[in-house]
């Protein structure tokens, strides 16, 4: 979090953690496309050939003044492929909040465990407390054939009520109640901290 | 995958062994390890199913069967007469939470919650201090853009031709690189960090900078600046910012005038702008 109070700003982060291929940069693509150009920035990729994010993209979002305080968020996603665990924790660094990304897909649930497991690592090794880290979830891709019950996916990844959400973020769908909901949780939480 | 786990298939014998037995508390743990290491295992879930400690996780289980394998005669049946037996007996009952805790967010052994993040609050008048600085560079170097910003990222102050940078984007690369080129530095066992970065182009240069561990500066200028200028100007100015930011860092505005804005009306405030500003069409 950092205040400028003479530019009477709130600037918060939000990464998009998440396993290769579930979806964090489709949710950006998505929030770009559909948000109103004067309140968002350009979104930068920085990505392969292949179009798999190398390092991470970023997107920011600016709201209008609110009690005299403008709220402005700053979306990263991580790369999500195994190879790229440094620059992961790297842009972890700063976090206000995160949105676990997860693939739906039974086949794929090994690797948002994995994944999942190497996040609350990282925010350890950062000197964060995993539990104190305000965190929704988003179980992407519902729309193909063999994903997990949504009732397994909750137990493995939002325990104890945390907020979670289904998603088909190619078509749109889950993708603002998502970010809604982690900036609900990350301004709840920088409340309570002050 | 950890090398040291014992394989899945054995793993699954044993769980499997532990439940005819009899013992569900040690068949519900083994069958949760293999269906960790391997979420596929069908049969690890079904079994799993069998020695659940309520109805609604054997009905998840099942479900899982039927996601894996929609054909699983011993699940459809199981789960169809589970459906049938908790349309009677358990209306609403809501999901017990089963002991997941070894792959959710409790882990034991944290320090103290300190702060969230390393966050930080300028008053104007430090943000004031910062601009001039900034502004007597910018005019000293002739650079067209000075941009300030933390190691994570965030733009801090700005001051030159601003209209046609994105200096927010350009601070979020800035911070990734130094980053990298730090990590760089540790893995070819360099002990200090590289501490400053030159790119040339054709027109224009960037020069990345850190000030003091925590916080970059970044310099567009030009070709043709002399860089021993920009250095000098460099040198001075993170000799000027560090006392300010540490100053912002320990005290900054009172917590009394944040708490008045940002309170209950703020997040309440936040949400209806959250509605009205992003669009939701088609969502």
């Amino acid at each position: 979090m950092f205040i400028n109070w003479k530019l009477r700003e709130l600037n918060l982060k939000i990464v998009y953690y998440g396993p290769a291929l579930s979806g964090k940069t489709t949710n950006l693509q998505i929030i770009h496309a559909k948000t109103n150009p004067k309140l968002r920035g350009e979104l930068v990729s920085l990505k392969t050939r292949e179009d798999r994010t190398i390092f991470f993209d970023f997107l920011q979002l600016e709201l209008g003044s609110i009690k005299g305080l403008k709220p402005k968020f700053n979306l990263y996603t991580v790369p999500g492929q195994v190879l790229y665990a440094a620059s992961r924790k790297l842009v972890l660094q700063g976090a206000d909040g995160v949105v676990f990304v997860a693939d739906s897909q039974m086949s794929r649930l090994a690797d948002n465990i994995h994944s999942f497991k190497a996040m609350h690592q990282h925010m350890k090794e950062l000197q964060l407390d995993p539990r104190e880290v305000p965190c929704v979830v988003q179980f992407n891709k519902r729309d193909l054939p063999d994903v997990a019950p949504v009732a397994l996916l909750q137990r493995y990844f939002a325990p104890n009520g945390r907020p979670s959400f289904e998603s088909v973020a190619t078509d749109g769908v889950g993708v603002f109640d998502t970010l809604k909901a982690a900036i609900n949780q990350v301004v709840a939480q920088v409340q309570q901290k002050l | 995958m950890d090398p040291t786990e014992p394989n899945v298939a054995h793993l699954l014998k044993k769980g499997i062994a532990a439940a005819q037995a009899g013992d569900k508390a040690q068949a519900h743990e083994i069958l949760t390890r293999v269906t960790e290491q391997d979420p596929t295992q069908e049969s690890a879930w079904l079994w799993l199913a069998g020695v659940a400690e309520s109805t609604e996780d054997t009905k998840t289980y099942l479900q899982t069967v039927l996601a894996i394998n929609p054909h699983n005669r011993q699940a459809q049946k199981g789960l169809k007469w589970l459906l049938s037996k908790t349309g009677e007996q358990m209306p609403g009952a809501g999901l017990e939470i089963a002991d997941f805790s070894q792959f959710s967010a409790a882990p034991n052994d944290f320090m103290p919650a300190g702060e969230l993040t390393p966050s930080f609050v300028l008053t104007t008048e430090q943000a004031e201090r910062i601009d001039e600085c900034l502004a007597r560079m910018a005019y000293e170097s002739e650079a067209k853009c000075i941009i300030l910003a933390d190691m994570t990222g965030q733009l801090i102050s700005e001051r030159g031709q601003l209209e046609e940078m994105h200096t927010q984007v350009l601070s979020a690369l800035a911070a990734g690189e130094l980053a990298a080129t730090n990590e760089m530095a540790r893995l070819v066992g360099e002990k200090a960090r590289f501490k400053l970065m030159l790119h040339e182009g054709e027109r224009n240069s960037v020069y990345l900078s850190d000030v003091g561990e925590q916080l970059i500066l970044v310099i567009v200028f030009q070709v043709g600046t002399p860089i021993g200028l920009v250095r000098m100007i460099l040198k001075q100015a993170v000799d000027e910012l560090a006392p300010i930011l540490v100053e912002a860092r320990e005290a900054g505005v009172s917590r009394e005038s944040i708490n008045n804005t940002l309170d209950g009306d703020f997040a309440k405030l936040l949400e209806s702008e959250l509605d009205s500003s992003l669009e939701f069409g088609g969502d």
